[in-house]
């Protein structure tokens, strides 16, 4: 993992769920976490670019008009598409979790004593894919470039050749 | 000490048995589920199902933590039959049954603080 503290947004509408995950995450990771009620509040704070979102699927259980985490989840993908975002929900439904991996969730985490143990590895193959993408990024420029040597040599010695100086 | 209706031992792995911190946790549970099961009556009362299945969500994980495990079934019976419109009829029992539940744990659940706060 690497030494730059990375930021972390937790979305939940039960204030109890946002600490207990916060707590969570700070003693296995070392993140900057912030915590919003409503998807709106968290949205106005995305350009601040997190490294991660926790959604929770249902948002309204305090502001009845709250949009879900479904269509925060479409927008933020519409908005920043390489952002990783992890659905959280206390609905352990196939089609929810079909729907939100649809939409783009880089996870999807069923609410219940095992939340904190999933979602610590779902992060931590978030970091895992991200360092891959990273390498993956590295060797392919490698190659361009030692592919462009090869030509500009092969160019250089046919030229040099054509005009008689080797 | 042994309890009846609610069971620890999720937040003591949890908190690595910390007691400040199952303090917290605690607090805001007691701080929380009463307004969460006024919320419930009040929507069952008033017919609003979409809000009473969103308020029996809310709860739902919190009362996993605490450990409440005789109230796990009867909550996600109110949420499924809430959402369908199903068993309309049986959900005030239903609803009567967590309240006196959670009556208890509330109890008991102050118990605990009361001996987490005797531990350094």
């Amino acid at each position: 993992m690497s030494q730059s503290k990375k930021l972390v947004y937790i979305v939940d509408d039960d204030p109890m769920q946002i600490q207990m995950m916060s707590d969570h995450l700070k003693d296995k990771f070392s993140f900057d976490i912030r915590g919003f009620s409503t998807g709106e509040e968290m949205v106005n704070n995305l350009p601040n670019k997190p490294d991660i979102v926790v959604l929770d699927y249902y948002l309204n259980s305090v502001q009845a008009k709250a949009r879900n985490g479904a269509e925060i989840l479409q927008f933020i993908k519409r908005e920043f598409p390489t952002m990783h975002v992890i659905m959280v929900s206390g609905q352990d439904s196939m089609e929810v979790a079909v729907d939100t991996m649809r939409y783009g969730a880089a996870d999807y985490v069923v609410k219940g004593s095992n939340q904190f143990i999933r979602l610590e590895h779902s992060i931590e193959k978030i970091f895992a894919l991200d360092r891959l993408h990273e390498r993956v990024g590295y060797y392919r420029k490698l190659s361009i470039v030692s592919i462009a040597a090869v030509v500009l040599i092969i160019v250089l010695t046919i030229v040099l050749a054509a005009t008689g100086v080797i | 000490m042994e309890y009846k209706h609610i069971n620890l031992s999720f937040l003591i792995e949890f908190t690595s048995g910390d007691p400040r911190r199952m303090e917290r946790y605690i607090r805001m549970f007691l701080e929380a589920a009463p307004a969460g099961l006024a919320k419930m009556k009040q929507h069952y009362a008033a017919g609003e199902w979409e809000p009473l299945r969103s308020a029996a969500h809310s709860i739902k994980p919190q009362i996993a933590y605490m450990g409440i495990g005789t109230l796990k079934e009867s909550i996600q019976q109110i949420e499924n039959d809430a959402r369908e419109q199903t068993n309309l009829d049986r959900l005030a029992e239903r609803i009567q049954d967590v309240e006196r539940v959670c009556a208890a744990a509330f109890q008991e659940l102050a118990q605990a603080l009361n001996e987490l706060k005797t531990k350094p």
